[in-house]
């Protein structure tokens, strides 16, 4: 039998479980804590993301998530390391202006760390992608106040092909 | 030279999508031995990425829909340096079903009379007529939910299972079609509103293009292959084709195949059916040139591989400023709208639209939508509105008819290889001045209904590059040798136990999604190889 490098069997349909080449760091962490500051910053009566409760180990299942993106990520964090708010701020901009492709894995790994966070789905409104079966009645209620009317009685709408 | 002779069968069916688990089912349970080939393996509902809370995260890259960038052992790589679009499919048992969104339109009457009604492109050599009855059993079949009478279509159009609820989304974006007039109807949906045959009840993940974790989408994996399972048809997964052969009699005699050591195996048989999508049909065509073929198996038209047609799709979403509960599916389209789907003497193109309208489910995809926006307005404080919006917003999206073209072709790369060595295909798309008009028409008209529904903030995108995965037209049917690949039963004009029964025989592309379409076809297709063989060989 096929085998993959980890000694599993091979599957050709699914992915790997998906996991990062390696854990992140403690300074990464760091480092991708202050960018959270800058790009999910406490408004209002909104906490920051890293107010949130357990936000580093969400962003260690985020950074897996993204694996593909490792090491772009991890290479930009190396280059912010020990960099204070505005200069993490401004690297950010640049990052953002001039590799869209690189920023958009860095702040998907940011925001969806955030997201995942039971506290902030529960604030934004979020239930995640879950079982929700409809009622039995619930189309047939969603369509008998006259809203398909105007569609039915303006008839047919179809080009006849001529063959019938 | 082949290893392993497998046991003769009286049908090779390659690719286990909607048209192999249509045909492999209806000739296994005919008493035929049917074998079917799939590169891919089964994929388990509890693999697919919304059974994760990061599924939003995994569906950018390890489950993207794009296999150039999935790259997973099942997958073949594509060459698009000459592509406006990338061709999307998926590789496993089920084939691209298992991403599909299950929408379930027929095309409508004047599809099939393209040259006659419009003076373009051809007309197939069948009529909506002749293609309705299956189109009937393929839907008793597989459970499909839809309201009857959608005045879109002839009389007589109804579906076995009732619709599913338009949601607060789905009535929202009906409420601005009905104050422009518009046609719109509750959306048709492989996807049981109710408990039918291996199929669940829809449970409304929203998830459906990414997998349905609750196993109650039409795909093909769970909608045919149980029952072709039982009939007696043979699955090979992991078995990938790399060659029809044929004989001096210039019939089809099998399939060369590697297995997942890298053997080969010849699997011999009476009949070849490729149900291997509108990329793969002609590139294996391709492959299969000998010296009796020299340009390709069933190529005396030279038509192999022409007349691409990839259904450009553009979307424009919308956030309103009330709670639409926009995460709920299914997604499956809530609404469609036949309403541009022709040719109207006022427009400056031919042909036209079907629009749909799409829940829009998580947080992070809302995210990922705000991206053209300056930074300011995306990230700091406005970030956190616009992680709210996501439950605020409803996706309008259009399938632009494609005509068929010549240019737009699958050819074989030649350097670029799958896993096995063998040539990848080669896309050469470009798109026409007449889909560019189309393109830019049904987005001003989708904003336009997002305006009369009350949107507060839309995002258009005038072009989706990986988007839809409708794969057709590479291998048209028709009843002159010359200008077609097949006649309308699938069967190649010049192999007579050759048949094609996946989007590749499409003549024109219509606007409705085509994989209802694609099953009907299968259908006929397995019927007549049925009809026409005598002691389960496929006569002339």
């Amino acid at each position: 039998m096929t085998t993959s490098t980890a000694g599993a069997p091979l599957r050709l349909s699914v992915p790997p479980r998906f996991t990062a080449p390696r854990p992140l760091t403690d300074t990464e962490i760091r480092t991708l804590r202050a960018i959270a500051d800058v790009l999910i910053p406490a408004s209002a009566d909104n906490p920051a993301a890293t107010s949130e409760p357990g936000f580093d180990g969400w962003l260690r299942r985020a950074a897996d998530a993204r694996a593909d993106a490792f090491d772009v990520i991890t290479a930009f964090l190396g280059q912010l390391d020990g960099a204070g708010p505005e200069a993490v701020d401004q690297a950010l901009r640049a990052l953002h202006a001039d590799q869209p492709k690189r920023f958009q894995a860095l702040s998907a790994v940011v925001a969806g760390a955030w997201l995942l966070i039971p506290e902030v789905r529960a604030r934004i409104g979020y239930p995640g992608q879950r079982r929700d079966p409809a009622r039995l009645e619930e189309a047939a209620d969603q369509i008998s106040d006259g809203i398909l009317d105007p569609v039915i009685d303006r008839g047919p709408i179809y080009t006849a092909d001529g063959t019938e | 030279m082949a290893k392993h002779e497998d046991e003769l069968a009286d049908v090779v069916v390659v690719g286990s999508g909607p048209s192999g688990g249509v045909v492999a089912h209806t000739l296994a349970a005919q008493g035929f031995r049917v074998v079917c080939l799939e590169q891919g393996d089964w994929v388990n509902p509890t693999d697919y990425p919304a059974n994760f809370p990061e599924w939003e995260l995994l569906i950018q890259a390890q489950w993207a829909h794009d296999p150039n960038e999935r790259k997973l052992p099942a997958d073949y790589p594509l060459e698009v340096s000459d592509s406006d679009m990338w061709p999307v499919m998926f590789n496993a048992v089920g084939g691209s079903s298992i991403y599909y969104g299950a929408e379930w339109p027929r095309l409508l009457p004047s599809d099939f009379r393209v040259r006659t009604l419009d003076g373009v492109a051809d007309d197939w050599p069948i009529t909506y007529a002749d293609l309705a009855p299956y189109n009937d059993r393929i839907d008793a079949f597989i459970g499909v939910s839809g309201l009857g009478g959608d005045p879109a279509y002839p009389d007589g159009l109804d579906y076995p299972l009732p619709p599913h609820p338009l949601g607060k989304a789905g009535r929202r974006a009906a409420q601005g079609a009905n104050a422009l007039g518009w046609h719109w109807w509750p959306g048709t949906n492989a996807i049981p509103s109710q408990k039918f045959r291996e199929l669940s009840q829809c449970a409304r993940w929203g998830t459906c293009e990414w997998g349905c974790p609750e196993s109650s989408k039409a795909s093909s994996d769970i909608a045919f292959w149980p029952h072709a399972l039982r009939s007696g048809a043979t699955l090979v997964t992991g078995a990938r084709v790399r060659k029809i052969e044929t004989g001096s009699d210039g019939r089809a005699t099998g399939a060369i195949w590697i297995d997942r050591d890298g053997v080969e195996h010849r699997q011999r048989a009476h009949a070849v059916v490729l149900c291997a999508n509108g990329i793969g049909t002609p590139r294996l065509l391709l492959l299969s040139a000998s010296p009796q073929h020299p340009d390709g198996l069933a190529n005396s038209s030279g038509l192999v591989g022409k007349n691409l047609m990839l259904h450009p799709n553009c979307s424009v979403t919308g956030f309103y400023d009330d709670n639409l509960e926009s995460w709920r599916g299914p997604a499956g389209q809530l609404i469609h709208s036949m309403e541009f789907y022709d040719t109207r003497p006022d427009h400056d193109f031919v042909r036209g639209a079907k629009l749909h309208a799409l829940p829009t489910p998580g947080p992070l995809n809302a995210v990922e939508v705000h991206r053209e926006l300056p930074y300011d307005r995306l990230w700091g404080p406005a970030i956190h509105d616009i992680a709210r919006s996501h439950a605020r917003g409803i996706l309008w999206a259009a399938n632009t008819e494609d005509l068929p073209d010549e240019a737009n072709r699958v050819t074989l790369d030649p350097s670029l290889t799958d896993g096995d060595g063998v040539a990848a295909p080669k896309i050469h798309y470009r798109i026409s001045d007449n889909t560019r008009k189309l393109l830019r028409f049904a987005v001003e008209r989708m904003e336009e209904v997002h305006a009369a529904s009350g949107a507060a903030r839309t995002f258009a995108v005038e072009l989706w590059v990986d988007q839809p995965g409708h794969l057709l037209g590479t291998a048209r049917m028709g009843n002159d040798p010359a200008t077609s690949v097949v006649d309308s039963y699938g069967r190649a004009h010049d192999v007579p136990n050759l048949f094609l029964a996946d989007g590749s025989i499409f003549v024109t592309s219509g606007s409705a999604n085509p994989t209802c379409t694609i099953s009907a076809l299968a259908l006929r297709v397995a019927e007549h190889v049925a009809a026409t063989a005598k002691d389960q060989k496929v006569s002339a």
